[in-house]
């Protein structure tokens, strides 16, 4: 007999999600993804002088502060055409690298480690067999027999004291468990040690943009950090240099720790590997941008239908129609007044509240729809579109990912594994690892340009008479973003944003296709309706925060599910 | 004269739905009226959660300004110490804010470079509508909560100076 499975909220960052499941014979058969609450940010904007949009853009969500930013300055930018000096790219590749090490750390360690990683079997961990564990994956220096001996005295502590702590909601002992002991040592020694990196990363943004977590120094037409090499208040050697040696530090523990981890955790779990995939068509913006008219790019873009790499089709600048011309959002089964479907530039914001119905509305969260298909958006869509594209750094990092998980697991894994929770998390990694060869390659592109004597900063932008409109994207940690901006004499007309995670916990549309959310977990194994840890895996592989998708925070918090077994 | 502990004061809230960004309209208050000397660190941390952890594992001593979504009239002070935080005295409806600063402290406290000490200076919010400013009921609160630190901070040997009177001395 079918049951039903509430959990909600599902996220323990911002943002107030909650799915619905279906499970039947153990298995799910339909899901619902509803984001339960509302405010509209837009009309905050109305009005507004588009210069100062992403000062307020980057308030919307406590996460993806830069990433708000970043988008809101393009989207004016390519309102009024203007190219960006290209120191000034340079500068916004390196926030956005380095703001992408800081989060994916903490997405996997913080936020999603513990659905894989048991923490109280690490009590039975062998300390020898779980140093040669370690050191049989990576030559991390912190893989050592005392640090597992502190690690492990540690976990004994919290449990014995029974105030677990950031442990207190962990489904331990769930049989869907399955690291060894050994292996949920060296991964809680891992979750405790990358705050210290996260940290060198938000130093190293904090030296670039002025400040964390808000950055100051965008602009529309560059930025506001004055380059001078040899003045102590700009931005200049010494202070590059600190950021570059900080940028390394991460790197290696990108290389050594995040990546081996997610290699071992996915070889361990290969009976998790078909699970999770849901909508395979895949979209990811260009980003990392080489010149200054943003028509060139270090992190490819593009689509990919129905998970057939031969489909491929890139994004190929900030100005690309096919862009443009084929987003829209449709507000069928959301909470809107009226069932359209709109090109965001013509999109309004009437809210109209139902009550959750399964076959109507019930989800403040728009439907993004590319063609009028969903789109699955995030690292593993930029993979994807990057390694069908031929993309040299994807294809060295994805095919090094997949050799050591196929050598550690004993079978072949090809890089159709990645359509899964899994693959979400190898791509995400693998994105990691990428761009911390990026930023150090844009970090000397940068002191190159500035050692030729090009210290140009900023082009003055100037506002025409009568209406414009515009779009900006950035591929952020979670994937495609993109504002629109319709201006008009100079000022805020209207603005939209559509967010990653509206794309991927975006409900149904008018034609009852599901969003990604809902389709990643039909078929999902559920052990135990009780526990749901399998529904936790895959929403929490797509790095759910619909803080901004909602644009609203969560008014509970802490990820206290409350679970419902209807 | 003070010892050489660090002092974090951190303003939190979502500036874009009024009296919410009460912390962030603090810290503008704070920064804008007095001298912040050195041993003293200052964060308009906004929502930002996780990404406050740096300047939280930084602090001795560590002042938390936020709304709080208790009962009680809007406009009411309340203080939390930290042995409110550890009796569980904190969960209930608080702000997304507190909550994520809980989880941090949680983990800080793990990593053994928590706060010696925490303290968390709250006001019931009134307007969390979307818009930016705090309400009439909240904008005399600013002085109220900057007299109320002031206090914790004496406890320390720290005298915040005006910036008026530190520019005519």
């Amino acid at each position: 007999m079918a049951q039903r499975i509430v959990v909600d909220p599902v996220t323990r960052i911002e943002g107030h999600l909650r799915i619905d499941a279906e499970v039947d014979n153990g298995v799910v058969a339909k899901a619902w993804s509803s984001g339960q609450m509302w405010r509209g940010i837009e009309l905050i904007l109305q009005g507004r002088d588009p210069r100062d949009a992403w000062l307020f853009t980057q308030r919307i969500c406590g996460v993806c502060t830069t990433v708000h930013a970043l988008a809101s300055v393009r989207c004016v930018e390519n309102a009024l055409g203007m190219e960006i000096p290209i120191n000034a790219q340079y500068i916004r590749n390196l926030v956005q690298s380095i703001h992408a090490l800081h989060d994916h750390i903490v997405h996997f360690y913080v936020l999603s480690a513990l659905d894989w990683v048991d923490v109280v079997s690490a009590l039975s961990a062998d300390i020898g067999k779980t140093v040669q564990l370690a050191e049989s994956i990576s030559n991390w220096p912190g893989n050592s027999a005392n640090r597992f001996k502190t690690v492990k005295a540690k976990v004994q502590a919290i449990v014995d004291s029974g105030q677990l702590g950031p442990f207190a909601n962990g489904y331990w002992g769930h049989s869907a468990m399955k690291l060894p002991p050994e292996a949920n040592l060296m991964a809680v020694s891992h979750y405790l040690e990358a705050l210290d990196y996260q940290r060198k990363a938000d130093m190293a943004l904090g030296i670039i943009s002025g400040k964390n977590p808000h950055i100051q120094n965008l602009s529309v037409g560059g930025v506001t950090a004055a380059i001078n090499p040899d003045n102590e208040n700009t931005l200049n050697m010494e202070r590059l240099y600190w950021v570059r040696q900080l940028v390394e530090e991460v790197q290696g523990f990108i290389k050594q720790v995040y990546v081996p981890d997610v290699i071992a955790i996915a070889a361990l779990y290969k009976d998790w590997l078909p699970y999770g995939a849901g909508v395979t068509n895949y979209m990811a913006v260009p980003d990392m941008v080489l010149d200054t008219k943003s028509t060139s790019f270090d992190l490819p873009g593009g689509t990919i239908m129905g998970g057939d790499l031969a489909t491929v089709k890139p994004f190929t600048s900030f100005n690309d129609p096919y862009f443009r011309d084929n987003v829209v959002e449709c507000i069928a089964r959301s909470w809107y007044d009226g069932d359209w479907t709109r090109h965001p530039y013509e999109e309004d914001t009437v809210p109209k509240y139902t009550d959750f119905q399964d076959e109507g509305k019930y989800t403040w969260l728009k439907a993004p729809r590319f063609q009028g298909e969903p789109m699955q958006v995030g690292p593993l869509a930029q993979v994807m579109v990057g390694y069908a594209q031929g993309h040299e750094l994807t294809r060295k990092y994805v095919d090094h990912v997949l050799s050591e998980i196929s050598t550690l697991a004993g079978v072949q894994v090809g890089p159709a594994a990645l359509h899964s929770s899994l693959g979400r998390h190898a791509a995400r990694a693998i994105r990691a690892a990428m761009l911390s060869d990026l930023a150090i390659k844009h970090w000397q592109l940068l002191v190159d340009n500035i050692g030729k004597g090009d210290l140009e900063i900023f082009n003055r932008p100037t506002f025409p008479k009568g209406e414009i409109q515009g779009f900006g994207f950035h591929e952020a940690p979670r994937g495609a973003l993109s504002h629109w901006i319709v201006i008009k004499d100079g000022v805020i007309k209207n603005y939209q944003c559509v967010v990653p995670s509206t794309w991927n916990a975006g409900p149904r549309d008018d034609k009852d296709k599901p969003g990604p959310y809902e389709a990643s977990l039909v078929g999902n194994p559920i052990a135990d309706p009780e526990r749901p840890l399998e529904v936790l895996r895959t929403i929490h592989s797509f790095d759910p925060c619909i803080a901004c998708a909602v644009h609203m925070l969560d008014p509970e918090g802490r990820e206290t599910v409350k679970l419902k077994v209807l | 004269m003070h010892s050489d502990k660090q002092i974090g004061i951190l303003g939190v809230g979502n500036l874009l739905l009024a009296d919410e960004g009460f912390g962030v309209h603090f810290i503008n208050y704070l920064t804008g009226n007095f001298v912040i000397p050195d041993h003293v660190s200052v964060l308009d941390g906004g929502t930002a959660g996780i990404m406050m952890a740096p300047f939280i594992e930084d602090a001795d001593y560590l002042y938390v300004i936020d709304t709080v979504a208790s009962d009680g009239e809007p406009g009411t002070i309340r203080r939390f110490t930290d042995e409110d935080i550890q009796a569980g005295n904190f969960q209930a409806r608080m702000s997304p804010h507190q909550v994520g600063l809980l989880d941090i402290l949680d983990l800080c406290r793990l990593r053994e470079t928590a706060p010696e000490r925490t303290e968390m200076i709250t006001v019931v919010p009134e307007d969390l509508s979307t818009r930016i400013g705090l309400s009439p009921r909240l904008e005399p609160k600013l002085a109220q909560v900057m007299e109320l630190l002031h206090q914790s901070l004496a406890t320390h040997d720290i005298f915040l100076e005006p910036k008026t009177a530190a520019a005519g001395a």
